[in-house]
């Protein structure tokens, strides 16, 4: 009715990664766990409204998560640099950081192309979404599968 | 901060993490829970939340924006009385607001 504890969740969520146990958090609990994790003072902590202090957690994990992704490309960087004396790029050897290491967040930022011609499969499922009240993912997870499967070939 | 309408005074309404705890205190730890879980109370609950959430708003609104802070809980109950059920609506919203997680 009033409120859906995401950011105890994901509190909770991260704690289970440091403590490797699944818990139940209790709310305060979950809560005053902020007070180390964003450095604030007991004063400020309590001043804080709820989604002020979601707002502010939210920031600190962006910021956090974009610094470790930022630091891990750096030492992909410089390792791949390092090691250019050694490879044979014109044998196919790596030739980009994304060559030496994938990360998860290289495939996020993987666009696939859109292939301007339909097949016959294609054009059915859209003339059928045309007739059709949508109703929901299904049609267009069905074209994005042919699609995948068009880009490896199959 | 938030404003509320009270006797056509915009009154400032706040609530931060210490109103939560008086909240607590005022409701009980389970209602609290439920409350907090967005779990369906029983109609006095719901009364008595909304009182509680009109007192404790008012109060850490007016010490937020450094203005006096004059109502007794009597004042609350009537001011609810007056209202009715769209008054109480109308701070629940507020609280809500207050307390949803953007994201």
């Amino acid at each position: 009715m009033y409120y859906k504890p995401k950011v105890i969740a994901q509190i909770a969520e991260e704690r289970t990664d440091v403590e490797g146990d699944s818990k139940e958090i209790d709310f305060w609990d979950s809560l005053l766990f902020l007070l180390g994790y964003l450095g604030l003072s007991a004063d400020e902590f309590w001043d804080f409204q709820y989604n002020e202090l979601a707002m502010r957690y939210h920031a600190y994990r962006d910021k956090r998560d974009a610094q470790i992704k930022h630091d891990y490309n750096i030492t992909r960087w410089q390792s791949w640099m390092l090691l250019q004396p050694h490879i044979d790029s014109k044998k196919g050897g790596m030739k980009s950081p994304i060559d030496l290491v994938r990360f998860d967040w290289d495939e996020e930022a993987k666009v696939i192309p859109l292939k301007s011609e339909l097949t016959e499969e294609q054009k059915k499922i859209i003339e059928n979404m045309d007739n059709a009240v949508f109703t929901g993912g299904d049609q267009f997870d069905s074209l994005v599968d042919i699609g995948k499967r068009q880009e490896k070939g199959l | 901060m938030e404003y509320i309408t009270i006797n056509g005074e915009q009154k400032p309404f706040r609530f931060s993490l210490r109103g939560l705890k008086r909240l607590e205190a005022a409701m009980g730890a389970d209602a609290f829970n439920q409350i907090m879980n967005g779990s369906q109370t029983a109609f006095g609950d719901t009364i008595k939340l909304g009182e509680s959430v009109l007192f404790i708003g008012l109060s850490e609104g007016a010490k937020k924006a450094k203005e006096k802070f004059d109502f007794k809980l009597e004042d609350i109950e009537e001011l609810l009385d007056d209202g009715g059920m769209a008054f109480l609506e109308e701070i629940m919203a507020l609280f809500e607001k207050c307390i949803t997680s953007p994201k």
